[in-house]
């Protein structure tokens, strides 16, 4: 039995220690652009899980514009089969997408690609919604476990056992019945480094663009009720000290400052 | 965060090896590559997880497991690595595990190959060292005494041979003998054969000793002086045509010149990159210096010459073929000389940027600096590469 694993990838924007912003954005001269680390963790995942079984194919997803082909590539030469991208000029336009945006353009491609398992990230790491996946699998009726950081994967059954990270350092241990979305949080496994050979073959995987017209979509997948009004840099509030030395010396000065400032007593 | 390049167009698989590349150098902090040269220590770690990634066979044809690319490729690469913080030595480190297996992909037979070049490709076994400058045949290397001598099933070689690299971190040694003296041949450049040697081998018979030559740039990377006495090499060690070696070791040879041009432009891209970053960092008479143009116009002007020789040694990279011809002769050779000017002239004003902590050892300037003065001496000093384009292209009288 064949086993359908969807991952979704996104290219984030890296911001330079300085920077300036220029509009609704941060100058493009700041920026580079790399996987998003969640996603990072998701495609090992799905790739352990691939060479695990028999007959499991891993397909990424993305939404982005043809220059995200690089990160695209990035998670083939790691292992993924094959990839979608989905992009069009009324995506362009319309700047921020919302979680829901996403959901629904991420929606139409699990629709067409009827995976078993989605995995996603946790969170991307420019815009941090932490969303995504989960509106996504409300959006196709897919059970789902957000922050996983531990996935034992039955394909037979199709059922994901999962650790999840809940607040305050509590964790989850529960079975998802497939087809389920996972939210993939760092540190479930350790992302391995391309193979040369790896990057060769990425190079002849099949990455296929659809627009919104060939996932029977239209415009207005854009329209939000969340609008992007202004982009600025918050002041700081506090200082930050630091004393450079040995950390004998920095320890003393770090007792005194911690004394003087009441934050221990004595 | 944002690296100092000079741009160039890159293709979907440049910008893969890039990317890769600098993925992995990210492993290892500056101190890695810092204490490397201090202690003359070779970045094993640093081979060791290239290989195991499969990056010294990146010229190795896909059917020995290789990844079948080329020079386009292999610039971004050496570039890449020698920018990414381990400068010139870094490169130089897996050089000669990247090229030293490309005369055996052409001339050796299919057995050897089979046998060799998988390994090669996987990280388990290095064709790093390459013998072929010796005491009195430096520049002249047809001059080489070195001589291998037809022995029953195999050949006796005898000789000795100066600034032979990575002999410690290798398996096999690319060795260059003359089989017909000099003065028996009618060409100068005929009658130099290649072998294969076994180093294990080798020192099991008790034919090689070798010797370390103290020296004061790339540190982390040896180089040896090595003795050959009645060194034993089997006649199926022999790669190609007994004879033909010395056109054996042309052919290539302006791709590999190109890969080191790229070394070059790591290089002066890391040392630019500290000097800017200095310079916008370090205030004096409460401004960075970085405001004076007496710092900013040196660092403006080895930017453009870094730029001006990567676009030559990009589009150089996209040309070559490995024809020994005067075209791409005088494109490597140009590329190379260019690179190291400009890596040399980038790594002084880092130096002068950094006013007395230019020679501080934590601030890395001063260790670019003896690396980039390196460039322009090896493989061969610019002056040779001057004389190429003077002869060739410019069809002057042979000058020595």
């Amino acid at each position: 039995m064949s086993t359908k694993i969807l991952v979704t990838v996104k290219e984030v924007a890296e911001v330079d220690d300085e920077f300036e912003i220029s509009g609704l954005d941060i100058d493009d001269r700041y920026l580079e652009y790399d996987l998003n680390e969640w996603d990072d963790y998701a495609v090992e995942e799905a790739v352990q899980l691939s060479e695990a079984g028999d007959d499991v194919e891993v397909v990424t997803v993305t939404l982005g514009p043809e220059r995200s082909e690089e990160t695209i590539r990035m998670a083939l030469a790691k292992g993924a089969d094959r990839a979608v991208r989905v992009w069009d000029d009324a995506l362009a336009d319309a700047g921020l997408l919302d979680a829901t945006t996403k959901a629904d353009l991420l929606a139409a491609v699990v629709e067409s690609e009827e995976p078993d398992l989605v995995l996603t990230g946790v969170q991307a790491a420019d815009d941090s919604f932490g969303a995504t996946g989960v509106a996504l699998a409300e959006r196709v009726g897919f059970e789902w476990a957000a922050v996983v950081n531990d996935l034992d994967y039955d394909a037979d059954a199709n059922v994901s056992s999962v650790r999840r990270e809940l607040e305050g350092g509590v964790e989850e241990l529960t079975d998802v019945e497939g087809p389920a979305v996972l939210t993939i949080q760092t540190g479930i496994n350790e992302p391995r480094y391309a193979s040369l050979r790896g990057i060769r073959q990425a190079q002849r995987k099949p990455l296929d663009v659809h627009a919104l017209d060939d996932l029977g979509l239209d415009e207005s997948v854009v329209d939000s009720p969340v609008d992007l009004t202004s982009m600025y840099e918050p002041e700081s509030e506090g200082d930050a000290v630091v004393w450079e030395g040995s950390p004998d010396e920095t320890a003393d000065e770090l007792a005194t400052f911690l004394r003087e400032q009441g934050v221990v007593e004595g | 965060m944002a690296r100092l390049r000079c741009s160039v167009e890159l293709s979907d698989s440049q910008r893969l090896v890039r990317d890769n590349i600098r993925e992995l150098c990210s492993e290892f902090d500056d101190e890695y590559w810092r204490r490397n040269d201090r202690e003359a220590r070779y970045p094993t770690e640093f081979v060791d997880l290239l290989g195991e990634h499969g990056w010294l066979g990146i010229l190795l044809p896909e059917e020995y497991g290789g990844a079948g690319m080329g020079t386009p490729e292999v610039v971004v690469m050496m570039e890449e690595i020698a920018a990414g913080g381990g400068g010139f030595a870094t490169a130089q480190a897996i050089h000669g595990g990247v090229y030293n297996s490309v005369p055996l992909v052409k001339y050796a037979h299919e057995e050897l190959k089979e046998e060799l070049l998988p390994a090669v490709a996987a990280g388990e076994q290095s064709i790093q060292a390459f013998g072929l400058t010796e005491p009195n045949a430096g520049s002249d290397s047809t001059s080489i005494e070195t001589f291998a001598e037809r022995d029953g099933d195999g050949y006796v070689i005898n000789g000795q041979k100066i600034w032979t690299s990575r002999v410690d971190q290798s398996d096999y040694l690319l060795l260059m003998a003359r089989t017909t003296p000099k003065a028996d041949v009618d060409k100068r450049t005929r009658g130099i054969s290649m072998f294969l040697v076994d180093l294990a081998d080798a020192n099991r018979q008790g034919a090689l000793d070798m010797e370390q030559i103290p020296k004061t740039a790339s540190t982390a990377v040896h180089a040896f002086e090595l003795w050959f006495d009645d060194l034993r090499v089997p006649a199926d060690r022999l790669i190609g045509e007994e004879g033909d070696g010395f056109y054996q070791v042309l052919d290539g040879l302006n791709e590999e010149r190109l890969a080191i041009a790229a070394e070059c432009i790591g290089l002066g891209e890391a040392a630019l990159e500290r000097g800017v970053d200095y310079a916008k960092e370090r205030e004096v008479f409460d401004a960075p210096i970085g405001t004076n143009q007496a710092i900013q116009h040196p660092l403006a002007e080895s930017y453009m010459h870094l730029q001006a020789a990567k676009g030559l040694v990009f589009d150089a990279a996209g040309r070559v073929t490995d024809e020994d011809s005067t075209a791409t002769g005088t494109l490597a050779n140009t590329s190379k000389y260019l690179a190291a000017e400009a890596c040399y002239e980038a790594a002084d004003a880092a130096v002068q940027t950094h006013g007395g902590f230019g020679v501080a050892r934590e601030y890395d300037v001063e260790r670019y600096f003896r690396e980039a003065r390196l460039t322009r001496l090896v493989p061969v000093t610019q002056q040779l590469a001057l004389n190429y384009v003077a002869e060739n292209e410019l069809r002057l009288p042979r000058s020595y």
